[in-house]
């Protein structure tokens, strides 16, 4: 192998006479103090807030305390580095991450740059780390269910595209497994996932990489790891480089995005750590004025932009993702935004373009930005600072108690007090219908599970109501990594409100579920497509689903006969 | 009181609140005794001197000062019996105050602080210029016009250093702003500059690389 050498030094060559030396003109100031994670710099009189501060080894900072004579500059490197005395720079920018298709599939730092074996990121387009929200016009309300593939939350606590929902729980109750399940589950339904790792294990970040990457999950997945060994600058910024990350698919490419922030009481822990450093007043449980702020600003970004619509010929190509539909193609020149004006512009169509012309969603418009943010309770203190905070931003939570955990209740969902507040509107209608049944059979469960527990004797009317609660619960349990399709829970949920699963002893009613959902895949497949398409109960489908489940129950019935004689015998007894 | 409850060494901790603050108080009481006498230039100065001499030259003497005996009274007449008749009166009973408020270790703060009050008050500004060789007497004189105008009405306090890693031209540098006409920050643009525009070039056109 043999380079052209006289061609590259002819290329540096011309790079070098058409150089121009200006005389650099920044603004300087020089390091009185380090601390962990913090430097105080004496100059830099004309500094921004929010500025980067570039030192003299080119670790850079952030300029957060503009005091009379000083600064307090946060560290977005390795601050042992930094000794006093040297020169900081004001670079005159403020912060941004790398953002592009390039980022996809990789794990970086929450400065944007790699940290797995891949190679350099090559990708020109940079966003802003602290960039704020969209406004209301903007926006629109959510409409679409971002489906988590776990039967419990889907059903009953369902998350629409744009919202967000905060998972909160002790530690070990699964909280990254719920949100790890969403992210598998987005396979294919061209959803862009953030995942932020905000001061966790090394460890623990490599192997959820391993899982995801095992599973196929990276090829739509953005890993932003801040270790628990990296300092509190980093920690404290990592979510909002993770969702500026996002915000370039939801703005640039109007594309439905999914940022998970595991966890923010350790971001909440972190920003404590530099406000005290730099010796800002603290307040409750030592948290500084602000907190409050940090999280609201950063979840305010979550959105669910307005679509944009225009009318076109009936002949433009509005399928083609290489010529996508650009606002300039409305053949009347208006732009119509979010649902008024949809609506407008089907009054439009109508009166003014009889035939011929069609209405075509502009492909930049209607991206959305869905959150998940973890927050971890102590001994499930939910009352405590941090989290009634993000509890009262956030637009919904689901909690995970550790005693149903510990009862083998996986996901330990606890769905009495799980809320969300905006994602039934986007429920898809069959599983609207479903999980109605659903609801009211687990409350009356719980209503009467205190009786059962003292052993009283119990009319047969309630110990139907709590054979079948049993059985619910037992239903929605789900092993991990192995999130469901929603026709599969609709079915499944079905089989149970429906009373299909009243007559099997509970611990047979996972494998029930398991060849249930077998036999419609295979034997049933017309019907279960149908269900997938239509998304609806029809009275036709339903018909059809009683009529599978019979068959299938008889099935059962001479494959398993030791579990359905004692099942006959448990209906008998009861 | 501090007999009762020795002072918890802080300075450097979280805990020190308000070093800051406290030097500017000094500094603005010492400023204004020195110019009812007039004397604030020379006072200033030999604080400066004093500064330099004792707390970067004589660690040691200034750790006894500033706490290593902790006997306030004794330290009282080591500064008599060092300084008297050899620095100003006025720094002389400064140093005093300062030793019975226990504040002599905030001294180098405080003459920062006193030098940069006095500079505002006086509209003069320090300007820096490093150069890898010495400057002559043509290039100082240029210079000084240019300085002016740049500082923007204020006079400049030029300090002059020679830093050959610069290898030629100038860096200088008006309060907070820093003027780069080094060859060393031109060929760091350039690396810079060729890195950026040419490395893609390169990668692009693997045409050059032949087998």
């Amino acid at each position: 192998m043999k380079f052209r050498s006289d061609e590259i030094t002819s290329l540096i060559q011309r790079e070098i006479q058409e150089f121009r030396a200006d005389v650099d003109r920044v603004e300087v100031g020089r390091v009185l103090e380090v601390g962990d994670g913090i430097a105080r710099i004496h100059g830099l009189s004309g500094i921004m807030a929010g500025e980067v501060v570039a030192f003299e080894n080119g670790i850079r900072g952030m300029a957060l305390n503009l005091e009379e004579s000083s600064v307090g500059v946060i560290i977005l490197g390795d601050f042992k580095q930094i000794r006093e005395g040297q020169t900081a720079t004001a670079t005159g920018e403020l912060l941004s991450v790398p953002v592009g298709d390039g980022m996809v599939g990789r794990v970086v730092n929450p400065l944007g740059e790699p940290i797995d074996d891949g190679g350099p990121i090559l990708t020109e387009m940079r966003r802003m780390v602290f960039s704020s929200a969209p406004g209301i016009a903007e926006r629109q309300p959510v409409d679409e269910p971002l489906q988590t593939g776990i039967k419990a939350i889907d059903s009953m606590i369902p998350i629409g595209r744009g919202q967000r929902e905060l998972i909160i729980g002790d530690r070990k109750t699964g909280k990254t497994a719920v949100a790890i399940d969403t992210i598998l589950n987005q396979k294919g339904q061209g959803v862009i996932c953030v995942y932020v790792a905000i001061a966790q294990k090394e460890s623990t970040t490599a192997q959820l990489v391993d899982i995801l990457r095992r599973e196929g999950a990276m090829d739509y997945t953005i890993v932003v790891a801040a270790g628990a060994s990296d300092p509190a600058p980093l920690a404290h910024i990592a979510p909002y480089a993770g969702c500026a990350m996002a915000e370039y698919f939801m703005y640039e490419k109007g594309m439905a995005t999914l940022c998970v922030y595991d966890d923010l009481s350790k971001q909440a822990v972190a920003y404590r750590e530099l406000s005290l450093l730099l010796r800002r007043p603290p307040g409750r449980e030592a948290y500084p004025g602000d907190v409050f702020y940090i999280h609201s600003s950063l979840l305010e970004r979550s959105a669910k932009l307005a679509e944009k619509y225009v009318i076109v010929p009936e002949s433009a190509p509005t399928e083609n993702a290489n010529d996508p539909v650009a606002e300039s193609w409305g053949v009347n020149g208006k732009v119509y935004v979010g649902v008024p004006g949809k609506e407008e512009a089907a009054h439009d169509l109508k009166a003014n373009y009889a035939t011929g012309h069609k209405i075509a969603k502009t492909a930049k418009s209607g991206g959305s930005l869905t959150a998940l943010p973890l927050i971890e309770t102590l001994e499930g203190e939910v009352s405590a600072y941090i989290p009634t905070n993000v509890i009262s931003i956030t637009d919904g939570q689901i909690y995970l108690q550790p005693d149903l955990f510990f009862a083998g209740v996986r996901p330990a969902v606890d769905v009495g007090i799980s809320v969300s507040r905006v994602g039934g509107k986007a429920q898809v209608p069959a599983m609207k219908k479903v999980a109605g049944g659903l609801r009211l059979d687990l409350a009356a469960f719980r209503e009467l599970e205190a009786f059962a527990q003292i052993g009283t004797e119990l009319d047969k009317a309630t110990q139907q109501q709590l054979d079948r609660g049993y059985r619910m619960v037992e239903l929605l349990k789900q092993p991990q990594y192995q999130p469901m399709n929603v026709a599969d829970q609709v079915m499944s949920i079905f089989a149970g409100s429906e009373g299909f699963l009243d007559t099997l002893p509970v611990s047979q009613v996972q494998q029930f579920e398991q060849e249930f959902l077998r036999f419609m895949a295979t034997e049933k497949k017309d019907l279960r497509d149908r269900l997938v398409q239509e998304k609806k109960l029809t009275d036709e489908i339903v018909s059809g689903l009683r009529a599978a489940l019979e068959e299938f129950r008889t099935r059962y019935s001479t494959t398993h006969p030791s579990q359905a004689s004692s099942a006959t015998a448990a209906v008998a007894s009861a | 009181m501090s007999s009762i409850e020795p002072p918890v060494d802080v300075s450097g901790t979280v805990f020190e609140e308000g070093a800051e603050e406290i030097a500017h108080s000094y500094a603005v009481a010492l400023l204004n005794v020195a110019e009812s006498g007039d004397e604030a230039e020379l006072v200033l100065d030999e604080l400066d001197e004093f500064v330099t001499d004792i707390f970067q030259h004589q660690p040691a003497f200034a750790r006894l000062l500033s706490g290593g005996i902790s006997d306030q009274q004794r330290r009282d007449q080591l500064l008599v019996s060092t300084f008297e008749g050899r620095a100003h009166p006025t720094l002389l009973k400064f140093l005093r105050v300062l030793n019975r408020r226990d504040r002599l270790g905030l001294l180098p703060l405080v003459a920062r602080t006193a030098r940069a009050i006095w500079d505002r008050q006086n509209n003069r500004i320090p300007v820096t210029i490093r150069s890898a060789v010495p400057l002559d007497a043509d290039q100082r004189a240029l210079l000084q016009d240019r300085l002016v105008s740049l500082a923007g009405g204020a006079t400049p306090m030029i300090t002059e250093e020679v830093r050959p890693e610069l290898i030629g031209g100038l860096v200088v540098q008006i309060g907070d702003q820093l003027y780069d006409a080094s060859i060393r920050n031109q060929l760091r643009r350039m690396h810079e500059v060729l890195l950026r525009s040419r490395a893609g070039e390169l990668r692009s056109r693997l045409d050059l690389v032949v087998d």
